[in-house]
């Protein structure tokens, strides 16, 4: 079956000729948060790769005289010249490729800034800005074919985490939060953060604690995609503060979550510990055990031999 | 060494458990069995001797509940065949009961986690008395069990690290009542016979004692002895068993 559909394929990829599928990637696709939003030669502005396949009309036949272009929009369509502050790149192609070929798998390195600059998108918006990134084939200046793609530049921050509660465990914090509604951004991520209190809070601590009590250099942090993170590596019977932010998948960080919640690690024994400081005296491991997995294989190997002989 | 030991009895059993040909016909010796069943655990931890204090370590962070624990067992019929079938086999299962660790201090339950998970793996010694129903048609078969039993055992804690394994060795005996269900329809159970080996299907009530707790060490004196698994109750599993 998988043959016969494949010698169809094959008989009828050269009738399809000019049919085949044309498209644009971006590699990293985004969206990216504001912090990539930075003047080109800035070392937050991200590199992106563009490849794309693309096919001329059908009967046409590409070579000197034929250019593509990168551009850069915020709105329109690609099908149509643009303005030329929109061109990103050009280039011209210099190959000629027989009839019913296109030019597969061609790439160009850009940065978001270029693509900003180009489509007149602003980094300093309220609002997600969308630039819609074309590439054109042109013919003498005319666009003959394009393919498209669309870049998110998100500028908005999701809501703050509301109702952070933080509960004492073994050197470690189980802290839990829900979804604030102060922004209609989703969070994709929500970074925990707790601050050790500074010593001039410890003695007289305020209520509610604020964010001047917290040692913010000796911060200890942990990530998740859930709304509740065990946050380990702290010290039992240290008071911290705890905050937590809610991250788009731009990268945008909400503000924190105030006021900053109050909790301090103490030691716990899990089951194991328990039984032995109830006095317990198993003592783990196969002590006993290899004899009894010796008996236990011994047995099954005799089975195998009932099993062939019957 | 646990999930190794887990997988071996598992092949193990699913190779014993053979299917018989398809032109076997009643009154013909079966050649081995599949079960599976389903019962309640509770491991007699608290009950050893020398423990201190109120609750004991597993009602401390477990509570009074029983688990659910699940058994896979193959079996294969020896060569013999008077009053009843023989069978040797293995098993395999899986328990786990989750808890929250307590606080040094004060005892009380914390926010931290805690799990003590046993895959207990069992040898078998089974005589079937199917002569009721091979020869009366009587739907019932009642049987008899021994067997040698080894729980690998581990415990975690918060961070979901393994604090501490083993494994401890014992005994079980007791027996069961099974429910032929090829009674309800004989063709049916004839054309699974004839397109997948099965025999007979069967329900099962299943009554074990066990004493788990390396063949009696734990009633010593000796200050490493061994905890005691055995089911704080005689176990109950009710099972679906399927004869080749």
């Amino acid at each position: 079956m998988l043959r016969r559909a494949l010698l169809v394929a094959a008989l009828l990829a050269p009738a399809a000729g000019w049919a085949q599928t044309v498209s644009l990637t971006v590699s990293p696709p985004g969206p990216f948060g504001k912090a990539a939003c930075v003047a080109a030669g800035n070392a937050n502005d991200p590199a992106l790769s563009l490849s794309w396949t693309v096919a001329p009309p059908s009967g046409s036949v590409l070579g000197t005289g034929w250019t593509y272009q990168v551009v850069a929009l915020t709105s329109g369509g690609c099908s149509t010249a643009p303005a030329q502050a929109n061109v990103v790149n050009t280039a011209t192609i210099q190959a000629t490729l027989p009839t019913g070929s296109y030019p597969a798998g061609t790439t160009d390195t850009l940065h978001l800034s270029d693509l900003v600059t180009h489509s007149g998108a602003s980094c300093t918006a309220t609002t997600d800005q969308t630039i819609t990134l074309c590439v054109q084939l042109l013919n003498g200046g005319s666009v003959s074919t394009s393919v498209s793609a669309t870049v998110t530049v998100q500028l908005g921050a999701p809501s703050i985490p509301v109702g952070v509660g933080a509960s004492p465990g073994d050197s470690a914090l189980n802290v839990s939060w829900a979804d604030g509604t102060d922004s209609t951004v989703a969070a994709t991520s929500y970074r925990v953060e707790a601050s050790p209190l500074l010593a001039s809070c410890v003695g007289a601590i305020p209520s509610p604690l604020t964010v001047a009590c917290l040692d913010l250099n000796n911060s200890v942090t942990g990530t998740t995609s859930n709304h509740s993170l065990r946050l380990g590596g702290l010290t039992n019977g240290v008071a911290y503060g705890v905050r937590v932010y809610a991250t788009s998948s731009g990268g945008n960080d909400s503000d924190p979550s105030s006021p900053p919640v109050l909790g301090t690690p103490q030691p716990t024994r899990d089951f194991w510990g328990q039984y032995v400081s109830q006095g317990g005296t198993e003592q783990g491991g196969c002590a006993g055990g290899p004899a009894g997995l010796v008996s236990l294989l011994a047995v099954a190997g005799l089975l195998l031999t009932f099993r062939r002989r019957s | 060494m646990t999930p190794r030991l887990a997988l071996t009895a598992a092949l193990l059993g699913a190779v014993l458990a053979s299917p018989a040909r398809a032109d076997d016909g009643p009154g013909v010796p079966s050649t081995g069995s599949f079960e599976v069943r389903v019962g309640n655990y509770r491991p007699k931890i608290d009950a050893q001797a020398g423990l201190t204090g109120s609750p004991g370590p597993y009602q401390a962070d477990f509570g009074s509940g029983r688990p659910t624990i699940f058994w896979a067992h193959g079996a294969k019929a020896l060569p013999w065949h008077a009053a009843g079938t023989l069978e040797l086999g293995l098993g395999v299962g899986y328990w786990s009961a989750k808890g929250h660790a307590l606080f040094e201090v004060s005892g009380l339950p914390s926010s931290d986690r805690t799990t003590f998970s046993v895959v207990p793996t069992e040898l078998t010694a089974t005589w079937r008395l199917d002569l009721l129903w091979e020869r009366l048609s009587i739907p019932l078969v009642p049987y008899a069990r021994a067997s040698l039993q080894r729980y690998n055992w581990w415990v975690t804690g918060a961070s979901g690290a393994t604090t501490k394994s083993g494994a401890t060795n014992g005994y079980g005996y007791g027996g069961g009542l099974a429910l032929v269900l090829d009674f309800l329809d004989p063709m049916l159970a004839r054309e699974q016979q004839a397109d997948s080996g099965v025999k007979h299907t069967m329900l099962t009530v299943d009554l074990q004692k066990t004493k788990i707790d390396d063949f009696g060490s734990s009633s010593g004196k000796s200050p490493t002895r061994s905890w005691d698994l055995s089911n704080t109750k005689t176990d109950l599993t009710f099972g679906l068993l399927f004869v080749f």
